[in-house]
């Protein structure tokens, strides 16, 4: 049986008058890796784009990959494969109407024999797939563990915005979805909505030949998770204000907008399925001030499966006039914060410099590059000097490159949200 | 005003409970397996310096294994029920009424000290006291119910018994140990026992737990019950000589010490790198004479009325003390870089030596024997602004009773800035103890267990006794004890 543990790191010490607690809770899972989830079953769909744009390599390479995800899904799984593009095909199972086939040996060759009939054509409407997926998952109880695989290699150019957001909004709860763009041509920001709704990861992966050992690992990932639907629950006090609530590793996902109410003063925020993991959380909470001397309790940031808390860390808060207390800030609220400070600025300055507004861009990347340097984060700094020319990494003077290659971008929009884990 | 018959008193946080309750109001303990058996019901068990790891670091309930108590539902031994960051003060932490420990009460493995803590129930999974909630309304906002030593609804935090201790053994002795203003946990502790007759008999200990160590708020409380068991035993006087006497009493505070230390190993856990420790400071108060002795930096002082022969009796263990010894001026040294570093401590890992400074004093005019630790010192180091600061609150209006003292001198620090743990413990000696004896003081009923048994087994002939029958005039006696190389004379 899985075991969960929550830890809460913060300054509990408040000045006088202040009324803000930021506190990060750090959940750890153990014995949550199991191919059986607790409650029972669990369901995969893998998605594949096969618009015209994949081509005859890229239709080859997804096959392959399909296959390599097959391959990997436990034997008694609910699965089922769509194939996207302007429209969503069941490739498999081979049915009118959305179901699934249960895993064995006969199924997977079926399946696998199924995507050598991938055929690239037609355009790209992602909502159309995700749409199909959520017909699958009706079909399978409540209680299982329900994730997809999307790939795709184009920008959503088949339906309006709206349709998309539409799309996401009606899948959110029902599944969740890694999605992974493959090459250059399709958008980072469009894939990254459709995974933060449906609690999933986004990559980038280069070359159409590295997809399988991609799929592979997701799949491998996703069949660790025995735990199928967590919730993150936050009790605040009467009258107090729960400002946010953030994942922020490992990676970073604002689920403030999440809330559902559990009682008035305690709202759920999904987390979706747990392996043998570590995640932390920024939780901000704002209280009534009290007098100088006095404590109390912000909140309670709880784990729970079901109606089942599992664990519970407590949020402090306790005013005192001692500015040697209430002046340090703690190292995992700086560190993260200066992490969504830096997703922000990157993500950001990208979306700037692809509207042309160069002024902006620079400022914001150069903002990046600083916070990158002053928190030793080397990876992102190095991604950073793919995009612009450091002059001055410490004052965040940059120059934008004349060339840069698009890919380099989009793998520096992609890492923005991965976070770099903060020690205790 | 109900009689001792019809109440259970807490062994937990001694709070007075209904006759039949089952759980304690205050704390939610457990009365049916936690009760303090009704005083002089049970006899002392027996006091085996050995048996203190029974206080070890689980914090299970009030539960020893008395025989045919033993409940039925299994104990938890939970995953601890303490939260990362330990409680802190809050401005509406109440009072315990006053009381004693009756030494039946205080036997080791009878009652851990852990059970001072927050018993309540905690949300979630693999609980014990799942079956039978423990549901106290919160004292703050009224409508809702501390869960994990918080309201449910507010937030407020259950106020910690620990956080703040008081005992009274009788009206001339009393003591009070509160957390402060800026520490997490109380980590001192004090345990007194007196015969109710003003300046019959009595034992005092303050132990001051070190920061930064683990479970040093548990160690101290049980160091000091540890010693005030041996110290409360009678004290062979001998010929009835003086020189005697003090050599016995000597003897006896090395002796207590020495339990004092077993018990703070008694509550370490093995191969914690951060083993608690906490400093000794006790007296035996014997007739009109108090032997005293302390390890660390608590202190003792003697305190007479007025303006004249304050003293400190103790000799800290501090690199303040050794700055001081080597000339640097007091003030300078006890707020210079490692001032609250002590050089002898009791725990795993104290010195060798162990030989506690002793001296003794004659309470030959009206004062106070005042045991201290450096929470309340910090603030007020010299004894004869002590004795200022003490003359100030008597003229002030405050009765000469030693609980009034204590909480003034505690309340002095808190607005000092309360900076560390405060424990004061006073004795008093004088003309006035004698009415204040005869006002009813809460736990004085609980309280006169202990100081009976003492009394039933242990005439003493120390000078003092003599006129311990008449405490009115004592202002004017004087002792036999002139010789006393710790004598003062105000």
């Amino acid at each position: 049986m899985a075991q969960f543990t929550a830890e809460a790191f913060q300054n509990q010490y408040l000045a006088d008058g202040a009324t803000d607690v930021h506190a990060i809770v750090r959940v750890d899972a153990t014995g949550a890796a199991s191919t059986m989830t607790s409650s029972g079953g669990a369901a995969e769909v893998i998605i594949v784009d096969t618009s015209g744009s994949m081509g005859e390599r890229g239709i080859r390479e997804g096959a392959a990959a399909a296959t390599a995800a097959l391959q990997e899904i436990a034997d008694g799984t609910a699965f089922a494969v769509i194939a996207g593009n302007h429209l969503a095909w069941q490739v498999y199972p081979t049915s009118p109407v959305p179901g699934t086939a249960s895993m064995n040996p006969q199924t997977r060759a079926a399946a696998i024999n199924a995507v050598r009939g991938f055929r690239a054509d037609g355009g790209t409407a992602m909502g159309q797939w995700l749409l199909a997926a959520r017909q699958v998952f009706l079909t399978v109880p409540d209680t299982y563990r329900k994730h997809a695989i999307l790939l795709t290699d184009g920008a959503n150019e088949h339906e309006t915005p709206d349709q998309l957001t539409w799309a996401i909004q009606s899948c959110m709860g029902a599944y969740q979805a890694d999605c992974r763009g493959v090459g250059d041509r399709w958008q980072v920001d469009e894939v990254r909505r459709i995974a933060s709704a449906l609690l999933g990861t986004v990559d980038l992966i280069p070359r159409p030949e590295e997809m399988s050992e991609e799929f592979r690992s997701l799949m491998r990932a996703s069949m660790s998770r025995g735990i199928a639907n967590a919730e993150l629950r936050v009790w605040a006090p009467a009258g107090a204000q729960v400002l946010f609530v953030k994942q922020v590793s490992p990676n970073l996902e604002d689920l403030t907008t999440r809330r559902r109410e559990v009682n008035p003063l305690t709202g759920a925020y999904p987390t979706g399925a747990w392996s043998d993991e570590s995640r932390d959380y920024h939780v901000a909470v704002r209280l009534p001030a009290k007098s100088v001397g006095q404590e109390q309790l912000a909140a309670r940031v709880q784990l729970a499966i079901g109606e089942e808390v599992q664990a519970q860390a407590l949020v402090k808060a306790l005013w005192s006039n001692d500015d040697a207390l209430t002046a340090r800030i703690n190292p995992q609220v700086a560190q993260y914060t200066g992490q969504a400070e830096l997703a922000a600025a990157i993500q950001d300055g990208l979306a700037a410099k692809a509207a042309g507004r160069d002024d902006e861009a620079t400022s914001k990347l150069g903002r990046a590059v600083q916070l990158a340097t002053q928190s030793g984060n080397e990876e992102m700094t190095t991604r950073l000097k793919k995009v612009v020319e450091i002059d001055n990494a410490e004052t965040g003077t940059v120059r934008l490159k004349k060339q840069v290659e698009k890919l380099d971008e989009m793998a520096l929009d992609t890492a923005s949200t991965k976070t770099q884990r903060v020690r205790k | 005003m109900s009689s001792p018959a019809e109440t259970l008193t807490c062994a937990a946080c001694g709070a007075a409970n209904p006759a039949g309750s089952a759980f304690c109001e205050a704390c939610g303990a457990d009365l049916v397996s936690g009760a303090a058996p009704g005083a002089g019901g049970m006899p002392p068990a027996p006091a085996a310096a050995g048996g203190m790891p029974t206080a070890a670091p689980a914090p299970a309930p009030a539960s020893g294994p008395p025989p045919a108590l033993v409940p039925p539902a299994p104990m938890p031994v939970p995953p601890a029920p303490r939260m990362p960051g330990a409680p802190a003060p809050t401005a509406t932490a109440t009072p315990i009424p006053a009381r004693a420990v009756p030494p039946a009460a205080a036997a080791q493995g009878e009652e851990s000290p852990l059970d001072i803590g927050w018993t309540g129930v905690v949300p979630g999974r693999a609980n014990a006291y799942d079956a039978t909630p423990v549901l106290v309304p919160c004292g703050t906002c009224g409508a809702g119910h501390y869960e994990d030593g918080y309201c449910d609804q507010c937030g407020a935090k259950q106020p910690n018994p620990r956080d703040h201790l008081e005992e009274t053994p009788s009206a001339w002795v009393a003591g009070v140990s509160d957390i402060g203003r800026r520490h997490e946990r109380n980590e001192d502790a004090l345990a007194l026992a007196a015969r109710s007759e003003p300046l019959s008999f009595a034992a005092l200990v303050v132990c001051d737990g070190v920061s930064n160590t683990t479970d040093s708020d548990v160690a101290s409380l049980a160091a000091a019950k540890a010693a005030r068991q041996v110290l409360e035993q009678p004290v062979s006087a001998g010929m009835g000589v003086a020189e005697a006497a003090r050599a016995a009493a000597y003897r006896r505070l090395g002796e207590a010490v020495a339990a004092a230390n077993q018990a703070v190993i008694g509550a370490t856990k093995a191969g914690d790198p951060a083993s608690p420790s906490c400093t000794f400071t006790g007296a035996i108060v014997d007739g009109r004479t108090a032997h005293v002795g302390n390890v660390g930096d608590s202190r003792i002082y003697w305190l007479p009325d007025g303006s004249q022969g304050a003293r400190q009796l103790s000799t800290d263990d501090s690199v303040a003390a050794e700055r001081i010894a080597t000339g640097v001026e007091r003030k300078v040294a006890e707020t210079g870089p490692m001032a609250h570093s002590i050089t002898r401590w009791l725990g795993i890992d104290a010195p060798d030596d162990l030989t506690p400074h002793t001296a003794s004093v004659d309470l030959d005019a009206p004062g106070w024997l005042m045991l201290c630790s450096d929470g309340l010192w910090n603030y007020c180091s010299e004894a004869s602004e002590l004795q200022a600061k003490i003359g100030e609150f008597m003229s002030g209006g405050m009765p000469p009773e030693p609980l009034a003292l204590g909480r003034a001198l505690v309340g002095f620090a808190n607005n000092a800035g309360g900076a560390d743990n405060i424990t004061v413990a006073l004795l008093r000696v004088g003309g006035d103890t004698r009415t204040s004896a005869a006002t009813p003081v809460a736990g004085t009923t609980t309280a006169a267990a202990a100081p009976a048994e003492v009394a039933g087994d242990a005439p003493t002939a120390s000078p003092g006794q003599q006129s311990a029958d008449s405490a009115g005039d004592l202002a004017g006696s004087s002792t036999t004890e002139g010789e006393n190389d710790g004598a003062i004379h105000g």
